[in-house]
């Protein structure tokens, strides 16, 4: 479904990326691991096209992505979350959620303007498909409240559910648990495998905690300084020496952590 | 329902205000309407979208000139060249729009700047003199709609009351529709925005188009209020003047605009009395605004608002 090929990223005089190569089927959960600087997040922001690549091929469903421009992305059907939250923290959740609907708003600007009825329409139809999704996750409450003032991992989660709104086959989800507590990563967990299971949604994540993406992905793509050096099933992976040693140095087991 | 009241009480207020008032001073709040247009003009483009510009006089002359040529010298009427005006003034906000598809905040405002000095030593240049009169400029028609001339400054009040209301209601529509939204996106998290579909190119084009629009339609509007225009009305001055309304009454706020608008139209004339000292008062209290209400006046009202529960029963919320 998703596919990189010899994909290579240099910035200036550091190899981020070097000759990169793996698919993701659909309705798979893989999961992107290895230590700081393995070029994980560099992966991302390639495939959402934020940065151009120095060499190699990224295909979608047999597209060649690298003829789109990033805001292009979306409309294919492959949505991302940020490390760094991609929540706009001036605006309502609710306001976020309909950025995230942003593909589906198509009246024009003058109707828009003049408050033609067709755009009201649109504006109402929308507010409550996001309202809808909130509710049923049990969070509307929380639709008039600021971002900046929610709590990290409420965040994090709206986050989610925004890029959901955005209709995604494949969601990108870039360290979901990270700043969480036990209780959240749970939660979390379960939300994914639902978005997976249920909905039918493809995911790709990056993550830093071992048991959350041994727990949850079908199969793991191990980063080490921008190269691919394992790949495979948890229990696969974390028997790998080459993995063991670019985690903790050599003769320690990773299923311990 | 409480909004509806309060909607319907300010509109009663607007239209009985000019009965109490002297002709002079209804002059004078007519040529706050149009500042109000300008300073919405650039919060849309500024507290919206994030894209700084100090050129936007050159918006407001613009719109004057194409007003009022439009009717001296192709003959066309009032309700043609008046809107012809804005649309004109919005096309050539797309000038600006091309250097900020490469140009950052502070680099995009000396870009404009150099926009708005360009317009004004343009028009007064001799080669066109016939048509734009130099340095003295031009004299302005007065509004006719019909057979009905506007030339009382009531008539002319309630002409700009209108024309400030509809495009309040559109700027409005816009600020609080999708576009409005991609505009703040773009401004916050680029990178998030696009990768949710905002296309940065386009919404970048709206944003200077509508921003320009808005300010030519201004520039019409205080050309026919005034019954003349002359280059000198539109210099760097002008900018920053337009430029404070939305600092002063609060960057990203439309109701904050208005505000700033209206009471640096009238700051002047409160402080003509003080003759040499008006400009250290202007300045002080474009000063005290700055450091006591940092957030803007409206922004000030708001945390009003907020910190006192005896003013949240005064005007539930979402009035």
């Amino acid at each position: 479904m998703l596919t990189v090929q010899d994909l290579s990223m240099r910035f200036g005089g550091l190899q981020a990326l070097d000759r990169v190569s793996f698919t993701v089927n659909e309705g798979e959960i893989v999961g992107l691991i290895g230590p700081n600087g393995a070029g994980k997040t560099t992966v991302f922001n390639l495939i959402s096209r934020l940065y151009d690549p120095t060499d190699g091929r990224i295909s979608f469903r047999g597209e060649d992505l690298l003829r789109l421009r990033p805001y292009q992305i979306v409309e294919r059907g492959i949505v991302r979350t940020f490390q760094l939250l991609g929540l706009f923290p001036y605006m309502t959740v609710l306001e976020n959620l309909l950025v995230g609907e942003h593909r589906d708003f198509w009246a024009h600007p003058i109707a828009v303007a003049l408050g033609l009825p067709r755009a009201r329409r649109q504006e109402h139809d929308r507010r409550a498909q996001a309202l809808w999704l909130l509710r049923f996750l049990k969070m509307e409450a929380l639709a008039d409240a600021f971002v900046f003032a929610l709590p990290y991992g409420t965040q994090k989660l709206i986050e989610l559910v925004r890029a959901l709104l955005a209709r995604p086959r494949v969601l990108l989800l870039d360290e979901p648990v990270a700043g969480m507590n036990a209780a959240e990563k749970a939660a979390m967990r379960e939300f994914i495998k639902r978005i997976n299971h249920d909905w039918g949604i493809t995911i790709l994540l990056v993550e830093h905690d071992m048991n959350f993406v041994m727990g949850l992905c079908d199969r793991i793509i191990v980063l080490s300084y921008g190269r691919v050096i394992a790949e495979g099933r948890a229990d696969e992976v974390q028997q790998n020496p080459e993995v063991i040693a670019a985690y903790l140095g050599e003769g320690i087991s990773v299923a311990r952590t | 329902m409480p909004r509806y009241i309060w909607l319907a009480v300010i509109a009663l207020v607007l239209i009985v205000l000019p009965f109490g008032l002297k002709g002079y001073t209804i002059y004078i709040l007519s040529l706050a309407g149009a500042n109000i247009l300008s300073a919405v003009g650039l919060n849309l483009l500024m507290g919206y979208a994030g894209q700084v510009s100090i050129g936007q006089a050159a918006f407001l002359a613009i719109g004057g000139y194409t007003s009022a040529l439009f009717m001296t010298k192709l003959g066309l009427e009032f309700w043609l060249a008046f809107p012809l005006a804005g649309i004109i003034t919005g096309v050539t906000g797309l000038i600006l729009f091309i250097p900020a598809l490469r140009l950052s905040a502070i680099y995009l405002a000396i870009a404009t700047l150099g926009f708005g000095a360009a317009v004004q030593q343009l028009i007064p240049l001799p080669y066109w003199s016939a048509i734009f009169g130099g340095h003295q400029g031009i004299k302005v028609p007065r509004p006719q709609i019909g057979g009905f001339v506007f030339d009382t400054d009531w008539e002319l009040y309630y002409l700009t009351l209108v024309v400030v209301v509809a495009l309040l209601i559109v700027s409005w529509n816009v600020a609080r529709s999708y576009i409005g939204r991609a505009f703040i996106a773009l401004r916050d998290k680029p990178a998030a925005a696009e990768a949710l579909g905002i296309n940065p190119t386009r919404y970048k084009a709206y944003a200077f188009v509508l921003s320009a629009f808005l300010t030519g339609i201004a520039g019409a509007l205080q050309a026919h209020l005034v019954g003349h225009i002359s280059p000198g009305e539109f210099g760097l001055g002008k900018s920053i003047e337009i430029f404070a309304m939305v600092i002063l009454g609060g960057i990203g706020s439309l109701p904050g605009s208005i505000l700033g608008a209206v009471f640096l139209t009238f700051l002047p004339h409160w402080l003509a009395q003080a003759k040499l000292l008006y400009t250290f008062f202007y300045g002080a209290a474009l000063v005290l605004v700055i450091i006591f209400m940092p957030y803007g006046v409206w922004g000030f009202f708001v945390r009003l608002y907020y910190r006192f529960p005896a003013i949240q029963k005064l005007f539930p919320k979402g009035a």
